[in-house]
Protein backbone atom coordinates (compact mmCIF):
# COMPACT_ATOMS: atom_id res chain seq x y z
CA UNK A 1 0.00 0.00 0.00
CA UNK A 2 2.79 2.41 1.05
CA UNK A 3 4.41 1.97 -2.65
CA UNK A 4 0.96 2.16 -4.37
CA UNK A 5 0.91 4.99 -2.39
CA UNK A 6 3.99 6.82 -3.42
CA UNK A 7 3.42 5.76 -7.11
CA UNK A 8 0.79 7.50 -7.50
CA UNK A 9 2.76 10.59 -5.89
CA UNK A 10 1.81 10.95 -2.19
CA UNK A 11 4.93 12.36 -0.31
CA UNK A 12 6.35 10.18 2.13
CA UNK A 13 4.58 12.09 5.33
CA UNK A 14 1.29 12.34 3.59
CA UNK A 15 1.52 8.71 2.71
CA UNK A 16 2.53 7.33 6.22
CA UNK A 17 -0.54 10.04 7.24
CA UNK A 18 -2.66 8.84 4.95
CA UNK A 19 -2.68 5.11 4.49
CA UNK A 20 -0.16 3.97 7.67
CA UNK A 21 -1.79 6.07 10.58
CA UNK A 22 -5.26 4.18 10.23
CA UNK A 23 -4.09 0.92 8.89
CA UNK A 24 -1.82 0.96 12.34
CA UNK A 25 -4.83 2.42 14.24
CA UNK A 26 -6.07 -0.96 15.71
CA UNK A 27 -2.25 -1.76 16.82
CA UNK A 28 -1.48 1.86 18.09
CA UNK A 29 -4.89 1.48 20.21
CA UNK A 30 -3.90 -1.70 21.33
CA UNK A 31 -0.11 -0.57 22.84
CA UNK A 32 -1.65 2.89 23.95
CA UNK A 33 -4.19 0.88 26.65
CA UNK A 34 -1.87 -1.86 26.93
CA UNK A 35 0.48 1.34 28.61
CA UNK A 36 -2.60 2.89 30.29
CA UNK A 37 -3.68 -0.39 31.95
CA UNK A 38 -0.22 -1.33 33.06
CA UNK A 39 0.37 2.63 34.86
CA UNK A 40 -2.80 2.15 36.40
CA UNK A 41 -2.19 -1.11 37.77
CA UNK A 42 1.28 -0.09 38.66
CA UNK A 43 2.02 0.33 42.47
CA UNK A 44 5.88 -0.24 42.86
CA UNK A 45 6.96 2.93 41.37
CA UNK A 46 3.96 5.18 41.97
CA UNK A 47 4.47 4.40 45.82
CA UNK A 48 8.37 4.93 45.59
CA UNK A 49 7.79 8.42 43.98
CA UNK A 50 5.21 9.14 46.34
CA UNK A 51 2.26 10.06 43.50
CA UNK A 52 -1.17 8.96 44.78
CA UNK A 53 -2.98 6.46 42.56
CA UNK A 54 -6.14 4.32 43.38
CA UNK A 55 -3.63 1.48 43.81
CA UNK A 56 -1.79 3.19 46.26
CA UNK A 57 -4.99 3.97 48.23
CA UNK A 58 -6.48 0.44 48.11
CA UNK A 59 -3.08 -0.22 50.15
CA UNK A 60 -3.36 2.81 52.40
CA UNK A 61 -6.69 1.70 52.88
CA UNK A 62 -6.67 -1.70 53.79
CA UNK A 63 -2.97 -1.63 55.56
CA UNK A 64 -4.33 1.76 57.54
CA UNK A 65 -7.96 1.10 58.56
CA UNK A 66 -7.54 -2.72 58.18
CA UNK A 67 -11.06 -1.92 55.90
CA UNK A 68 -11.66 -4.31 53.55
CA UNK A 69 -15.46 -3.82 52.80
CA UNK A 70 -13.40 0.09 51.98
CA UNK A 71 -10.43 -1.52 50.47
CA UNK A 72 -12.98 -3.38 47.61
CA UNK A 73 -15.09 -0.44 47.04
CA UNK A 74 -11.95 1.48 45.77
CA UNK A 75 -10.98 -1.47 43.93
CA UNK A 76 -14.19 -1.61 42.24
CA UNK A 77 -13.60 2.41 41.22
CA UNK A 78 -10.44 1.22 40.05
CA UNK A 79 -11.48 -1.68 38.44
CA UNK A 80 -14.21 0.69 36.28
CA UNK A 81 -11.24 2.58 35.08
CA UNK A 82 -9.66 -0.55 34.12
CA UNK A 83 -12.88 -1.87 32.10
CA UNK A 84 -13.09 2.04 30.63
CA UNK A 85 -9.32 1.48 28.97
CA UNK A 86 -10.90 -1.93 27.71
CA UNK A 87 -13.69 -0.03 26.09
CA UNK A 88 -11.51 2.29 24.52
CA UNK A 89 -9.26 -0.46 23.01
CA UNK A 90 -11.94 -2.30 21.57
CA UNK A 91 -13.57 0.99 20.66
CA UNK A 92 -10.27 1.66 18.68
CA UNK A 93 -10.40 -1.79 17.18
CA UNK A 94 -13.59 -1.60 15.71
CA UNK A 95 -14.17 -2.05 11.84
CA UNK A 96 -10.80 -3.11 11.30
CA UNK A 97 -10.01 -6.12 9.06
CA UNK A 98 -8.43 -8.52 11.08
CA UNK A 99 -4.62 -8.97 10.62
CA UNK A 100 -4.72 -13.09 10.37
CA UNK A 101 -6.72 -12.80 7.02
CA UNK A 102 -4.08 -10.40 5.51
CA UNK A 103 -1.10 -11.49 3.48
CA UNK A 104 2.44 -10.06 4.94
CA UNK A 105 4.59 -8.74 2.36
CA UNK A 106 8.24 -7.99 2.48
CA UNK A 107 8.42 -4.32 2.48
CA UNK A 108 11.36 -2.80 1.17
CA UNK A 109 12.48 0.14 3.60
CA UNK A 110 13.30 3.69 3.24
CA UNK A 111 16.80 3.82 3.46
CA UNK A 112 17.28 7.17 5.73
CA UNK A 113 19.90 10.26 4.75
CA UNK A 114 22.46 11.94 6.94
CA UNK A 115 20.45 14.48 7.92
CA UNK A 116 16.95 12.19 8.44
CA UNK A 117 19.46 10.02 10.50
CA UNK A 118 19.87 12.71 13.12
CA UNK A 119 16.39 12.35 13.89
CA UNK A 120 16.85 8.57 13.96
CA UNK A 121 19.83 9.19 17.07
CA UNK A 122 18.02 11.04 18.36
CA UNK A 123 15.11 8.54 18.99
CA UNK A 124 17.04 5.65 19.30
CA UNK A 125 19.39 7.64 22.13
CA UNK A 126 16.01 8.56 23.89
CA UNK A 127 14.70 4.84 24.01
CA UNK A 128 18.23 3.09 24.88
CA UNK A 129 18.90 5.33 27.35
CA UNK A 130 15.40 4.27 28.76
CA UNK A 131 16.72 1.34 29.78
CA UNK A 132 20.66 1.52 29.82
CA UNK A 133 20.85 4.38 32.23
CA UNK A 134 18.99 2.87 35.05
CA UNK A 135 20.71 -0.64 34.15
CA UNK A 136 24.65 1.00 34.29
CA UNK A 137 23.10 2.39 37.66
CA UNK A 138 22.18 -0.33 38.87
CA UNK A 139 25.66 -2.07 37.94
CA UNK A 140 27.48 0.97 39.38
CA UNK A 141 25.41 0.31 42.87
CA UNK A 142 26.79 -3.10 43.04
CA UNK A 143 30.80 -1.98 41.92
CA UNK A 144 30.74 0.83 44.85
CA UNK A 145 29.52 -0.94 47.74
CA UNK A 146 30.60 -4.92 46.48
CA UNK A 147 31.51 -7.05 49.66
CA UNK A 148 29.17 -4.75 51.77
CA UNK A 149 26.17 -6.18 49.65
CA UNK A 150 23.85 -8.63 52.16
CA UNK A 151 23.51 -11.86 49.84
CA UNK A 152 22.56 -14.36 51.92
CA UNK A 153 19.04 -13.94 51.13
CA UNK A 154 19.28 -13.76 47.27
CA UNK A 155 19.18 -17.54 46.82
CA UNK A 156 16.70 -17.61 49.13
CA UNK A 157 14.40 -14.91 47.28
CA UNK A 158 15.95 -16.55 43.91
CA UNK A 159 14.30 -19.71 44.95
CA UNK A 160 10.87 -18.43 46.15
CA UNK A 161 10.43 -16.78 42.75
CA UNK A 162 11.21 -19.54 40.92
CA UNK A 163 9.31 -21.71 42.36
CA UNK A 164 5.88 -19.02 42.41
CA UNK A 165 6.92 -18.32 39.17
CA UNK A 166 7.18 -21.74 37.93
CA UNK A 167 3.81 -23.67 39.32
CA UNK A 168 2.00 -20.47 38.77
CA UNK A 169 2.86 -21.10 34.90
CA UNK A 170 2.24 -24.35 34.94
CA UNK A 171 -1.06 -23.82 36.92
CA UNK A 172 -2.19 -21.04 34.10
CA UNK A 173 -0.91 -22.82 31.21
CA UNK A 174 -3.15 -26.00 32.03
CA UNK A 175 -6.18 -24.14 32.69
CA UNK A 176 -5.38 -21.92 29.20
CA UNK A 177 -5.19 -25.50 27.51
CA UNK A 178 -8.63 -26.80 29.11
CA UNK A 179 -10.02 -23.66 27.74
CA UNK A 180 -8.55 -23.25 24.45
CA UNK A 181 -9.72 -27.20 24.13
CA UNK A 182 -13.56 -25.89 25.12
CA UNK A 183 -13.64 -23.12 23.07
CA UNK A 184 -12.94 -25.24 20.09
CA UNK A 185 -15.28 -27.52 20.95
CA UNK A 186 -17.78 -25.24 21.20
CA UNK A 187 -18.82 -22.31 20.11
CA UNK A 188 -21.58 -19.90 20.78
CA UNK A 189 -22.74 -16.87 22.43
CA UNK A 190 -22.64 -17.79 26.15
CA UNK A 191 -19.11 -19.79 25.50
CA UNK A 192 -18.22 -16.48 24.42
CA UNK A 193 -19.25 -14.76 27.51
CA UNK A 194 -17.81 -17.15 29.73
CA UNK A 195 -14.63 -17.30 27.65
CA UNK A 196 -14.52 -13.29 28.42
CA UNK A 197 -15.38 -13.69 31.96
CA UNK A 198 -12.33 -16.23 32.41
CA UNK A 199 -9.59 -13.93 30.32
CA UNK A 200 -10.96 -11.07 31.48
CA UNK A 201 -8.31 -10.66 34.59
CA UNK A 202 -5.28 -9.34 32.65
CA UNK A 203 -7.12 -5.73 32.34
CA UNK A 204 -7.77 -5.80 35.94
CA UNK A 205 -5.01 -4.52 38.20
CA UNK A 206 -3.39 -6.93 40.71
CA UNK A 207 -4.90 -5.40 43.92
CA UNK A 208 -7.72 -5.26 42.72
CA UNK A 209 -8.07 -9.53 42.08
CA UNK A 210 -6.16 -9.81 45.24
CA UNK A 211 -8.51 -7.42 47.27
CA UNK A 212 -11.39 -9.51 46.02
CA UNK A 213 -9.11 -13.26 46.73
CA UNK A 214 -9.00 -11.57 50.12
CA UNK A 215 -12.94 -11.03 50.29
CA UNK A 216 -13.61 -14.70 49.13
CA UNK A 217 -11.17 -15.73 51.93
CA UNK A 218 -12.74 -13.64 54.50
CA UNK A 219 -16.02 -15.05 53.17
CA UNK A 220 -15.13 -18.36 53.65
CA UNK A 221 -13.15 -17.52 57.10
CA UNK A 222 -16.68 -15.93 58.32
CA UNK A 223 -18.47 -19.26 57.24
CA UNK A 224 -15.68 -21.65 58.62
CA UNK A 225 -15.09 -19.78 62.52
CA UNK A 226 -17.91 -17.16 62.35
CA UNK A 227 -15.10 -14.55 62.67
CA UNK A 228 -13.14 -12.58 60.49
CA UNK A 229 -10.33 -14.68 59.52
CA UNK A 230 -7.99 -14.21 56.38
CA UNK A 231 -5.75 -16.89 55.37
CA UNK A 232 -3.04 -15.94 52.64
CA UNK A 233 -0.19 -17.61 51.22
CA UNK A 234 1.06 -19.61 48.39
CA UNK A 235 -2.69 -21.04 47.83
CA UNK A 236 -3.73 -17.27 47.56
CA UNK A 237 -1.16 -16.18 45.37
CA UNK A 238 -1.78 -18.52 42.90
CA UNK A 239 -4.87 -18.02 42.51
CA UNK A 240 -4.23 -14.29 41.89
CA UNK A 241 -2.05 -15.14 39.28
CA UNK A 242 -4.34 -17.78 37.35
CA UNK A 243 -7.02 -14.94 37.65
CA UNK A 244 -5.20 -12.17 36.03
CA UNK A 245 -2.35 -14.37 34.07
CA UNK A 246 -4.61 -17.03 32.67
CA UNK A 247 -5.41 -14.47 29.53
CA UNK A 248 -1.77 -14.40 28.52
CA UNK A 249 -1.88 -18.59 28.43
CA UNK A 250 -5.12 -18.90 26.61
CA UNK A 251 -4.46 -16.22 24.13
CA UNK A 252 -1.27 -18.01 22.94
CA UNK A 253 -2.28 -21.82 23.17
CA UNK A 254 -5.60 -20.59 21.04
CA UNK A 255 -4.07 -18.63 18.57
CA UNK A 256 -1.44 -21.64 18.20
CA UNK A 257 -4.64 -24.55 18.38
CA UNK A 258 -6.38 -21.94 15.41
CA UNK A 259 -3.65 -23.10 13.63
CA UNK A 260 -4.54 -26.92 13.39
CA UNK A 261 -6.92 -27.66 10.91
CA UNK A 262 -9.78 -29.35 12.59
CA UNK A 263 -10.03 -31.93 9.40
CA UNK A 264 -6.74 -33.18 10.33
CA UNK A 265 -8.99 -34.08 13.84
CA UNK A 266 -11.55 -35.59 11.89
CA UNK A 267 -8.97 -37.89 9.43
CA UNK A 268 -7.62 -38.95 12.88
CA UNK A 269 -10.82 -39.73 14.10
CA UNK A 270 -11.69 -42.21 11.04
CA UNK A 271 -7.85 -43.66 12.03
CA UNK A 272 -9.17 -44.57 14.80
CA UNK A 273 -7.03 -42.67 17.08
CA UNK A 274 -8.49 -42.19 20.83
CA UNK A 275 -8.39 -38.32 22.03
CA UNK A 276 -5.29 -39.04 24.07
CA UNK A 277 -3.76 -40.55 21.02
CA UNK A 278 -4.78 -37.55 19.06
CA UNK A 279 -3.62 -35.08 21.26
CA UNK A 280 -0.30 -36.30 22.16
CA UNK A 281 0.87 -37.59 18.66
CA UNK A 282 -0.87 -34.77 16.94
CA UNK A 283 -2.05 -31.47 18.94
CA UNK A 284 0.84 -31.58 21.07
CA UNK A 285 4.08 -31.44 18.44
CA UNK A 286 2.05 -28.90 16.62
CA UNK A 287 1.30 -26.28 19.43
CA UNK A 288 4.78 -27.32 21.51
CA UNK A 289 6.43 -23.65 20.44
CA UNK A 290 2.94 -21.88 21.31
CA UNK A 291 2.66 -23.46 24.64
CA UNK A 292 6.59 -22.98 25.17
CA UNK A 293 6.22 -19.16 24.31
CA UNK A 294 2.77 -19.03 26.71
CA UNK A 295 5.42 -20.55 29.35
CA UNK A 296 7.56 -17.79 29.37
CA UNK A 297 5.58 -14.82 29.33
CA UNK A 298 3.61 -16.20 31.89
CA UNK A 299 6.57 -17.05 34.03
CA UNK A 300 8.45 -13.95 33.69
CA UNK A 301 4.83 -12.01 34.24
CA UNK A 302 4.43 -13.65 37.76
CA UNK A 303 8.31 -13.23 38.55
CA UNK A 304 7.55 -9.32 38.12
CA UNK A 305 4.09 -9.29 39.34
CA UNK A 306 4.00 -6.56 42.89
CA UNK A 307 0.77 -5.55 44.42
CA UNK A 308 -1.05 -8.92 44.57
CA UNK A 309 2.59 -10.60 45.79
CA UNK A 310 2.70 -8.09 48.40
CA UNK A 311 -1.52 -7.83 49.70
CA UNK A 312 -1.35 -11.82 49.89
CA UNK A 313 2.06 -13.92 50.56
CA UNK A 314 2.61 -15.34 53.74
CA UNK A 315 4.84 -13.78 55.86
CA UNK A 316 8.86 -13.99 55.40
CA UNK A 317 7.77 -15.37 51.82
CA UNK A 318 9.78 -12.91 49.98
CA UNK A 319 9.82 -12.96 45.97
CA UNK A 320 12.55 -10.72 44.01
CA UNK A 321 9.97 -8.15 43.15
CA UNK A 322 8.95 -7.43 46.77
CA UNK A 323 12.14 -7.70 48.08
CA UNK A 324 13.44 -5.05 45.42
CA UNK A 325 10.42 -3.13 46.95
CA UNK A 326 11.09 -3.22 50.39
CA UNK A 327 14.23 -2.41 50.06
CA UNK A 328 14.12 0.50 47.63
CA UNK A 329 11.69 1.69 50.09
CA UNK A 330 13.84 1.68 52.67
CA UNK A 331 16.47 3.31 50.55
CA UNK A 332 18.75 0.51 50.67
CA UNK A 333 19.55 0.56 47.12
CA UNK A 334 23.29 -0.70 46.72
CA UNK A 335 21.11 -4.23 48.44
CA UNK A 336 18.22 -3.46 46.24
CA UNK A 337 20.70 -3.46 43.02
CA UNK A 338 21.61 -7.60 42.84
CA UNK A 339 17.77 -8.52 43.61
CA UNK A 340 16.93 -6.12 40.63
CA UNK A 341 19.64 -7.48 38.25
CA UNK A 342 18.65 -10.94 38.96
CA UNK A 343 14.90 -9.95 38.17
CA UNK A 344 16.12 -7.73 34.94
CA UNK A 345 18.01 -11.25 33.52
CA UNK A 346 15.12 -13.45 34.69
CA UNK A 347 12.69 -11.07 32.55
CA UNK A 348 14.85 -10.30 29.93
CA UNK A 349 16.41 -13.54 28.87
CA UNK A 350 13.16 -15.36 28.07
CA UNK A 351 12.29 -12.52 26.15
CA UNK A 352 15.13 -12.71 24.09
CA UNK A 353 14.69 -16.17 23.48
CA UNK A 354 11.49 -15.53 22.34
CA UNK A 355 12.48 -13.20 19.86
CA UNK A 356 15.13 -15.58 18.36
CA UNK A 357 12.38 -18.18 18.29
CA UNK A 358 10.24 -15.55 16.61
CA UNK A 359 13.00 -14.77 13.84
CA UNK A 360 13.77 -18.51 13.27
CA UNK A 361 9.98 -18.95 12.56
CA UNK A 362 9.74 -16.11 10.58
CA UNK B 1 -24.89 -27.26 -2.36
CA UNK B 2 -24.80 -26.85 0.82
CA UNK B 3 -21.12 -27.95 2.76
CA UNK B 4 -22.39 -31.27 4.52
CA UNK B 5 -22.59 -31.38 8.26
CA UNK B 6 -21.25 -33.60 10.55
CA UNK B 7 -23.08 -36.20 12.89
CA UNK B 8 -23.75 -35.03 16.15
CA UNK B 9 -23.59 -38.44 18.24
CA UNK B 10 -24.53 -38.92 21.92
CA UNK B 11 -21.19 -38.72 22.61
CA UNK B 12 -20.06 -35.66 21.03
CA UNK B 13 -22.93 -34.30 22.61
CA UNK B 14 -21.96 -34.79 25.93
CA UNK B 15 -18.70 -33.66 25.25
CA UNK B 16 -20.08 -30.73 24.52
CA UNK B 17 -22.15 -29.99 27.72
CA UNK B 18 -19.35 -31.39 29.85
CA UNK B 19 -16.82 -28.76 27.90
CA UNK B 20 -19.70 -26.08 28.62
CA UNK B 21 -19.83 -27.44 32.61
CA UNK B 22 -15.86 -27.30 33.02
CA UNK B 23 -15.89 -23.77 30.76
CA UNK B 24 -18.64 -22.77 33.59
CA UNK B 25 -16.16 -23.95 36.49
CA UNK B 26 -13.52 -22.10 35.27
CA UNK B 27 -15.01 -18.77 34.29
CA UNK B 28 -16.83 -18.88 37.80
CA UNK B 29 -13.76 -19.30 39.62
CA UNK B 30 -11.34 -17.02 37.42
CA UNK B 31 -13.73 -14.58 37.84
CA UNK B 32 -14.90 -14.61 41.47
CA UNK B 33 -12.34 -12.01 42.91
CA UNK B 34 -13.98 -9.60 40.26
CA UNK B 35 -17.45 -10.44 41.16
CA UNK B 36 -16.71 -10.32 45.06
CA UNK B 37 -15.31 -6.97 44.67
CA UNK B 38 -18.48 -5.79 42.08
CA UNK B 39 -20.73 -7.54 45.24
CA UNK B 40 -18.85 -5.09 47.73
CA UNK B 41 -20.62 -1.72 46.28
CA UNK B 42 -23.52 -3.58 47.89
CA UNK B 43 -22.48 -3.40 51.04
CA UNK B 44 -23.12 -0.35 53.59
CA UNK B 45 -20.84 2.38 53.23
CA UNK B 46 -18.46 2.88 55.99
CA UNK B 47 -16.41 4.78 58.31
CA UNK B 48 -13.26 4.16 56.55
CA UNK B 49 -14.46 4.44 52.98
CA UNK B 50 -16.68 8.19 53.81
CA UNK B 51 -12.91 9.16 55.47
CA UNK B 52 -11.43 8.31 52.35
CA UNK B 53 -13.58 10.18 49.72
CA UNK B 54 -13.97 13.21 52.31
CA UNK B 55 -10.41 13.37 52.18
CA UNK B 56 -8.12 11.75 49.82
CA UNK B 57 -10.51 10.32 46.90
CA UNK B 58 -10.11 12.87 44.48
CA UNK B 59 -6.29 12.70 44.78
CA UNK B 60 -6.17 9.33 44.19
CA UNK B 61 -8.36 9.66 40.82
CA UNK B 62 -6.41 12.61 39.83
CA UNK B 63 -3.36 11.28 40.49
CA UNK B 64 -4.01 7.85 38.35
CA UNK B 65 -5.73 10.03 35.65
CA UNK B 66 -2.91 12.61 35.34
CA UNK B 67 -0.22 9.02 35.47
CA UNK B 68 -2.21 7.80 32.65
CA UNK B 69 -2.40 10.38 30.51
CA UNK B 70 0.76 11.51 31.07
CA UNK B 71 2.80 8.62 30.48
CA UNK B 72 0.05 7.20 27.75
CA UNK B 73 0.92 10.57 26.19
CA UNK B 74 4.80 10.26 26.38
CA UNK B 75 5.03 6.78 25.65
CA UNK B 76 3.09 6.56 22.83
CA UNK B 77 4.72 9.88 21.33
CA UNK B 78 8.05 8.04 21.81
CA UNK B 79 6.72 4.74 20.91
CA UNK B 80 4.82 5.31 17.70
CA UNK B 81 7.28 7.31 16.32
CA UNK B 82 10.16 4.85 17.39
CA UNK B 83 7.95 2.00 16.20
CA UNK B 84 7.40 3.98 12.63
CA UNK B 85 11.04 4.42 11.92
CA UNK B 86 11.51 0.59 12.95
CA UNK B 87 9.07 -0.47 10.79
CA UNK B 88 9.48 1.80 7.84
CA UNK B 89 13.11 3.14 7.54
CA UNK B 90 16.35 0.86 7.38
CA UNK B 91 19.44 2.98 9.28
CA UNK B 92 22.55 1.32 11.41
CA UNK B 93 21.05 -0.28 14.65
CA UNK B 94 17.91 -0.94 13.20
CA UNK B 95 17.92 -4.26 14.66
CA UNK B 96 19.40 -3.38 18.14
CA UNK B 97 16.76 -0.84 18.14
CA UNK B 98 13.83 -2.75 17.21
CA UNK B 99 15.15 -6.15 19.67
CA UNK B 100 14.51 -3.37 22.53
CA UNK B 101 11.54 -1.96 22.13
CA UNK B 102 10.41 -6.05 22.07
CA UNK B 103 12.60 -7.31 24.98
CA UNK B 104 11.68 -5.55 27.83
CA UNK B 105 7.60 -5.43 28.65
CA UNK B 106 6.53 -9.23 28.16
CA UNK B 107 3.03 -8.14 27.54
CA UNK B 108 4.15 -6.30 24.31
CA UNK B 109 6.08 -9.39 23.61
CA UNK B 110 2.71 -11.22 23.69
CA UNK B 111 1.27 -9.07 21.61
CA UNK B 112 3.87 -10.40 19.27
CA UNK B 113 3.93 -13.39 19.61
CA UNK B 114 0.09 -13.58 19.01
CA UNK B 115 0.94 -11.66 15.51
CA UNK B 116 3.05 -14.41 14.81
CA UNK B 117 1.09 -17.09 15.61
CA UNK B 118 -1.69 -15.65 13.63
CA UNK B 119 0.88 -14.99 10.34
CA UNK B 120 2.10 -18.10 10.13
CA UNK B 121 -0.04 -20.71 7.44
CA UNK B 122 -2.73 -22.75 8.76
CA UNK B 123 -1.28 -26.38 8.67
CA UNK B 124 -2.86 -28.07 5.92
CA UNK B 125 -2.37 -31.33 4.37
CA UNK B 126 0.51 -30.86 1.77
CA UNK B 127 -1.73 -31.94 -1.94
CA UNK B 128 1.24 -32.03 -4.03
CA UNK B 129 3.20 -34.40 -1.52
CA UNK B 130 0.17 -36.38 -1.06
CA UNK B 131 -0.03 -37.04 -5.44
CA UNK B 132 3.52 -38.08 -5.13
CA UNK B 133 2.69 -40.70 -2.39
CA UNK B 134 -0.39 -41.94 -4.37
CA UNK B 135 2.34 -43.21 -7.33
CA UNK B 136 4.74 -44.28 -4.87
CA UNK B 137 6.89 -41.41 -5.08
CA UNK B 138 6.95 -40.07 -1.65
CA UNK B 139 10.15 -39.21 -0.07
CA UNK B 140 8.50 -36.85 2.57
CA UNK B 141 9.99 -39.03 5.86
CA UNK B 142 13.61 -38.77 4.77
CA UNK B 143 13.53 -35.43 3.38
CA UNK B 144 11.64 -33.17 5.38
CA UNK B 145 9.32 -30.32 3.69
CA UNK B 146 7.41 -27.62 4.85
CA UNK B 147 4.35 -28.37 5.59
CA UNK B 148 5.01 -32.10 7.29
CA UNK B 149 5.59 -30.48 11.43
CA UNK B 150 3.77 -33.60 13.01
CA UNK B 151 5.30 -36.84 12.22
CA UNK B 152 5.50 -37.18 8.63
CA UNK B 153 4.65 -41.02 7.84
CA UNK B 154 1.78 -40.70 10.56
CA UNK B 155 0.59 -37.54 9.11
CA UNK B 156 0.57 -38.40 5.29
CA UNK B 157 -1.56 -41.75 6.52
CA UNK B 158 -4.04 -39.11 7.97
CA UNK B 159 -4.48 -37.54 4.71
CA UNK B 160 -4.84 -40.48 2.63
CA UNK B 161 -7.80 -41.17 5.04
CA UNK B 162 -8.59 -37.62 4.65
CA UNK B 163 -8.89 -38.40 0.63
CA UNK B 164 -11.28 -41.31 1.49
CA UNK B 165 -13.65 -38.74 3.13
CA UNK B 166 -13.56 -36.43 -0.04
CA UNK B 167 -14.75 -38.96 -2.11
CA UNK B 168 -17.19 -40.59 0.36
CA UNK B 169 -17.98 -38.23 2.88
CA UNK B 170 -20.85 -40.56 4.07
CA UNK B 171 -18.20 -41.63 6.39
CA UNK B 172 -18.34 -38.81 8.34
CA UNK B 173 -20.85 -36.60 7.03
CA UNK B 174 -24.70 -36.59 7.31
CA UNK B 175 -27.02 -36.06 4.46
CA UNK B 176 -26.77 -32.76 2.26
CA UNK B 177 -29.16 -30.46 3.42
Amino acid sequence: MMEAARTLGASPIHAVLRIFAPSARPAIAGGLALVLMETAADFGVSDYFGVSTLSIGIFRTWYGFGDLTAASQLAAMLFFFAMILVLMEEAGRRGRVSEEARVQRKFTRFVLRDRQQLRQRILSFVVLTGFLTPLFLLISKLNVVGASIDLRSLPHTTGNTGFIASTGAILIITLAILLAYTARATKGRWVRFLLRIATLGYAVPGAVIAVGILTLLAGAGRMVTHDVTVVTGVGALLFAYASRFTTIGYNTTAAGLEQIDPSIDAAARTLGSSTTKLISRIHLPLLSKALASATIVVFVDITKELPATLILRSFNFETLATKVYRLAGDERLAEAAPHALLLIAIGLIPILILNRLGDRSS
Amino acid sequence: MNAPTMIQTPLAKAGKYASGVLLTIIAAGLGAPLAAVLFSLTEPVGASITFVFHTRAAEYVLGTVMLCLLTGGIAGLLGISTALLVALCEFPLRRTLSRRLWCCPSDTALYRRLRLWRSVKPVRPNRRAHSKRLRGRCKCCNARHSNCRAQPSYYHSLYSLMSIRLRGHHLLSGPSQ
